[in-house]
């Protein structure tokens, strides 16, 4: 499950920050995808699309999620996301 | 040439006149309350600046209402009352010497939202006659125009959060001019509706509650509608007609930032303060007040708080700065208009209206900004900023008026 979450996950960083996909890796920040928050504002909504998932928050990611940094702490959140719902 | 504010009209989640406006902004009243307009069971954001206690039918006949969509209401609303509260007789006489410009974001959002839910929710493709011109953003100035016989220079201005501020710029451009002797100027907005809250909460800039701008722990922006009218004319033309003097109009800035869509700006916050001072041929130290752009959002409020560090120096530390976004929400297009207005009466009224909702210290958040609780304040200048989206930048600088 999560590796399919994860080529998803890296499918949409790539699209809104215009790079290839080859470029995301879990290790690299949202920030050295040249991703702002507004980007990532538009990657939760292309998420919350791609998952049929919903941040529980309106709040920026960033702050929601304390100490998100990298593109793996995304994907946690997605997985999350995914499972809860599932289990939901 | 000099520029006084004669008359004031506003209609606003805190209260349905200017009087009781005033009485709002001194008693730290928030109008922010579960929305009631249309059911928010599914929805995130709960909460709105909705006016209160409205009947349509109190101030407009059915006929006249068929073509008014909810912001035009409001327009007209606050239009009619500050040409009143400036004791300004329109006739033939003065009709073509009178102008309109007033602000909106997004226009007939009502309207525009219940039609489309109509054609394509309802699969109905028959839409009302009036659909077009009651969504239009100009048709808050043309209705203002046509309700009370203005025949000037009459046009909308649109630039999001700052249109009114921008309609307030371009009224005090238009009397300098010389072709009028008098402009209507201000806001109006009404976005509380299904699509357009959506929408906000798109970008996750909402508050799930209340807005606490420059607060710890805010949230962000609440949503909020009205509209807010102001009478502008020359000095001569003031004293003229013996009308009653509110405030002196010194100036404005406005400038874009050509940077982020969203994300605000330090620079080109600073700049619109600073030109609008230079106009005003101020020094920052001579003002006292500032009533903020203050949206509650994490991002709005430390950018605004540098820029105004940035301006003012080491006398950004004995200002008196406030956002009254905390108790009548984000009205849009309107707030400049609203916003001017707090500015006016504050100056007129001696006190700083407060920063209500406010819990505590955001170490990135360090002015005073005179939270929950109104000041008595003497206050001879005073500024008030509006910064949209799309990087727009207003600030309008008022004074005491002295002869």
């Amino acid at each position: 499950m999560s590796n399919t979450n994860q080529a998803q996950l890296f499918e949409i960083l790539a699209t809104v920050a215009e790079t290839d996909v080859s470029k995301v890796s879990p290790e690299i920040e949202l920030t050295d995808l040249g991703l702002s928050s507004i980007d990532v504002t538009e990657v939760m909504f292309e998420i919350e699309e791609a998952f049929l998932v919903e941040f529980p928050d309106q709040e920026d990611i960033t702050q929601r999620f304390d100490g998100l940094k990298t593109v793996d702490d995304l994907l946690t959140i997605v997985n999350t996301l995914v499972s809860e719902k599932e289990g939901g | 040439m000099r520029i006084v504010v004669t008359g004031l009209g506003t209609i606003c989640a805190t209260s349905n006149n200017h009087k009781a406006f005033l009485q709002s902004l001194q008693s730290g009243h928030c109008g922010i309350n579960e929305t009631t307009l249309f059911d928010v069971q599914d929805f995130r954001t709960k909460t709105s600046g909705e006016v209160k206690n409205y009947q349509p039918s109190d101030y407009f006949d059915s006929k006249q209402l068929s073509t008014l969509d909810r912001f035009a209401q409001f327009a007209i609303i606050s239009a009619r009352e500050a040409v009143q509260d400036g004791q300004l007789t329109i006739t033939s006489d003065n009709a073509t010497r009178i102008a309109v410009i007033h602000g909106t974001g997004v226009g007939g959002q009502v309207t525009q939202d219940y039609s489309y839910h109509r054609l394509y929710s309802e699969g109905n493709h028959k839409l009302h006659p009036f659909t077009v011109p009651k969504l239009m953003p100009s048709a808050a100035a043309s209705q203002i125009s046509m309700d009370l016989g203005i025949q000037g220079p009459v046009f909308g201005s649109v630039s999001a959060c700052a249109s009114a501020s921008h309609a307030i710029a371009l009224g005090m451009m238009f009397l300098q001019s010389g072709q009028v002797d008098v402009a209507l100027v201000g806001g109006a907005e009404a976005p509380i509706t299904p699509g357009c809250v959506r929408a906000w909460e798109a970008m996750r800039v909402i508050s799930q509650d209340v807005c606490r701008p420059f607060s710890k722990d805010r949230r962000g922006m609440v949503l909020g509608e009205g509209a807010g009218t102001l009478v502008l004319e020359t000095l001569s033309h003031a004293q003229a007609r013996n009308a009653p003097i509110r405030a002196e109009y010194l100036g404005w800035g406005m400038c874009a930032d050509a940077g982020s869509l969203l994300k605000p700006d330090v620079n080109g916050a600073a700049r619109a303060m600073k030109t609008a001072l230079e106009q005003a041929k101020l020094q920052p130290k001579q003002l006292q007040y500032v009533n903020a752009h203050g949206t509650g959002t994490p991002q709005n409020d430390p950018t605004e708080t540098q820029a105004i560090r940035q301006v003012f120096g080491s006398h950004a530390d004995h200002l008196a700065v406030s956002s009254t976004k905390s108790m009548l929400g984000h009205t849009l297009g309107a707030s400049g208009a609203l916003e001017a207005i707090a500015t006016t009466l504050a100056i007129q009224h001696n006190f700083a209206p407060p920063t209500v909702g406010y819990l505590g210290l955001d170490p990135q958040c360090d002015l005073d900004y005179v939270p929950n609780t109104a000041r008595s304040l003497e206050i001879d200048y005073a500024m008030s900023n509006s910064f949209a989206f799309g990087g727009l930048n207003v600030a309008l600088v008022f004074s005491k008026y002295k002869i």
